[in-house]
């Protein structure tokens, strides 16, 4: 099962919204969490706060539901508001884990997923998948075994990735790290990089906000590169302030 | 969904426009309103608004951005046979673009004044294009949905109308002791604290550059620097504007457009805000200013054109044809309610 999740840090206000493979372990300590359950990786989310326990709660699929299961914090793991040991979560809800309130976007079953298990960017939110596989040192990788290739369609952004597995930008490691994966494209867009009023590329850059990344319904292409770039912009800032006029 | 006889108007937003338009329609509605806010001033409004019909609906002061959708979720799904959003479309952190596909009532918007940058960030037109069956202008015929079909202007909003004025000019006169044999300058300080603290500044300024005028500051708290002796506390506003000769604020909706209605020069310093373009509204209809010394010499020039003003000029009260407007939708724009 494929869950999209979304929040925004409290630290720091940086929003993050990942797609996740289950089991999702959320704590505080990404050793103190468990890297494997009943043989399956476990994509590690680590929420740096004190209140958040090294191993807080654990987001599992049980009897083809979509469960959280509360390890026993001391604040709970609550779901819009009420904390339960052991409760269903459903697409739409808000977790709470200390003072993460994480949105559970959607949520995809294995009938319907579509969703390649690509690891999530930044600190947080690598899967196993993707740790386990860490790089040593191969073809793209830079000293600190971080992925230096330029991804993103619209905008160009280091991949920043531990790992080749699971990657959709260079296919596990299949595409040389000198070929653009969007070289073809571009020949079709020759006003790429262009996002003025009139330019192809003003339509996707002034609707950015809806894309979303399904290949089963075949969406927009919009790279989590190019996401991960306009969170940049100040224009993201709108519907973010309860005080505003 | 089950209709009532209710309008609900969403009305979040900070400051006091979001909640004096609000109210200056609610006066006017047929049926009971609900007004949702999140207003500083609403509580302070609550316990002087006189309207058994008009029912303001706080926000929990502890929900934030992303715990405020659940709320308005619950708050739109009551009975009502009307959704009135002032502002923003979209909600104020988004939670109606989820909302508002779904709903099973007649959707009107308030339209006033909204950076551009906004309108093309969250893909605006669009989205009021399809999800209201009407959108309604008081007072600035040239913000940015003007060229949408449903739009239908009207003259501003405004909490008072002229005869209302009349009958309370004297007890506000004598209340917070307002001279009418010399000039009245009343600033009005609204804003963050910081914005307040610039206001209070000004007036100890202007209180000692013209000695011979009474200078007050109208202002919910009173700003740093204000003697108590010149500090006014009123709501509605309006009620104590109509004494003044020169008023000095910021150029938000309501201050703006009740100055405009009562013929008295404003002089502002247009406020820096995340959606209003007080710099634009400013500039079409006050007397914009930067700096204090600007701000003096500007006083100086209207006060040399000074003579004891006539009675309160006669003045449209756009929300009757707001009225007008929102019952047609009403009516011809029944939605049934879903069935199953």
């Amino acid at each position: 099962m494929q869950v999209q999740l979304r929040w925004t840090d409290p630290n720091t206000g940086k929003p993050s919204n990942p797609t996740l493979a289950t089991p999702i372990a959320f704590g505080s300590d990404f050793a103190v969490m468990p890297s494997r359950l009943d043989d399956q990786a476990v994509s590690r989310m680590v929420l740096p706060n004190n209140a958040v326990e090294p191993y807080h709660a654990l987001l599992e699929v049980g009897d083809g539901q979509l469960l959280i299961n509360d390890r026993g914090s001391r604040i709970g793991a609550k779901v819009n508001g009420v904390a339960l040991p052991f409760q269903p979560v459903v697409a739409g809800d808000i977790l709470q884990i200390g003072p993460y309130e994480i949105t559970v976007v959607a949520i995809k079953t294995a009938a319907t997923a579509a969703i390649p298990n690509e690891p999530a960017m930044g600190t947080v939110g690598l899967s196993e998948a993707a740790t386990a596989a860490s790089a040593s040192g191969g073809d793209g990788f830079g000293p600190d075994g971080t992925c230096d290739r330029q991804i993103g369609f619209l905008v160009k952004r280091r991949c920043g990735r531990t790992s080749t597995a699971g990657c959709p930008h260079c296919r596990n490691g299949q595409v040389a790290t000198d070929t653009d994966p969007y070289r073809d494209d571009y020949d079709l867009y020759p006003g790429y990089g262009h996002y003025g009023r009139n330019y192809w590329g003003y339509h996707y850059y002034s609707n950015r906000d809806r894309y979303y990344y399904d290949p089963a319904s075949r969406q927009v292409d919009f790279t989590e590169a190019d996401a991960a770039s306009f969170e940049d912009e100040s224009d993201q800032d709108y519907e973010m302030d309860l005080d505003a006029s | 969904m089950v209709e009532g006889n209710r309008w609900l108007i969403y009305a979040l937003g900070g400051g006091w426009g979001h909640l004096n338009r609000a109210i200056a329609l609610a006066r006017q509605a047929p049926h009971p309103v609900e007004i949702l806010v999140n207003s500083p001033y609403a509580t302070a409004v609550e316990t002087v608004l006189e309207d058994p019909h008009i029912t303001l609906r706080m926000l929990p002061a502890d929900l934030s951005a992303a715990t405020a959708p659940t709320y308005v979720q619950a708050w739109i799904s009551q009975p009502a046979n009307c959704l009135i959003v002032d502002t923003f479309p979209r909600g104020l952190v988004g939670e109606l673009a989820d909302i508002l596909p779904k709903l099973q009532l007649p959707r009107i918007l308030i339209h006033r004044d909204l950076n551009p940058n906004y309108i093309a960030a969250k893909n605006i037109t669009a989205f009021v294009r399809q999800h209201y069956d009407q959108i309604l202008i008081p007072g600035e015929p040239s913000a940015p949905l003007a060229h949408l079909p449903q739009a239908h202007g009207t003259d501003p909003w405004l909490l008072r109308e002229a005869d209302e004025l009349s009958r309370v000019r004297d007890q506000v006169r004598d209340c917070w002791q307002l001279p009418s044999d010399r000039p009245v300058i009343i600033i009005c300080a609204t804003g963050r604290p910081d914005e307040a603290q610039r206001f209070g500044e000004l007036l100890g300024a202007i209180a000692a550059t013209f000695p011979h005028c009474a200078v007050r500051c109208l202002a919910h708290h009173r700003p740093p620097n204000c003697h108590p002796a010149q500090w006014i506390s009123h709501w509605p506003g309006m009620d104590v504007l109509q004494l003044a000769d020169l008023v000095v604020g910021g150029a938000g909706y309501n201050l703006t457009y009740e100055c405009k209605a009562l013929q008295i020069p404003l002089i502002a310093l247009p406020l820096d805000r995340q959606y209003d373009r007080q710099d634009r509204r400013a500039a079409q209809h006050t007397f914009p200013v930067r700096q204090t010394s600007d701000c003096l010499s500007t006083i100086t020039q209207r006060l040399t054109q000074w003579r004891p003003r006539p009675a309160i000029p006669r003045y449209t009260n756009g929300n009757h044809a707001a009225l007008r407007a929102i019952m047609t939708v009403t009516r011809a724009n029944h939605r049934p309610a879903p069935r199953g």
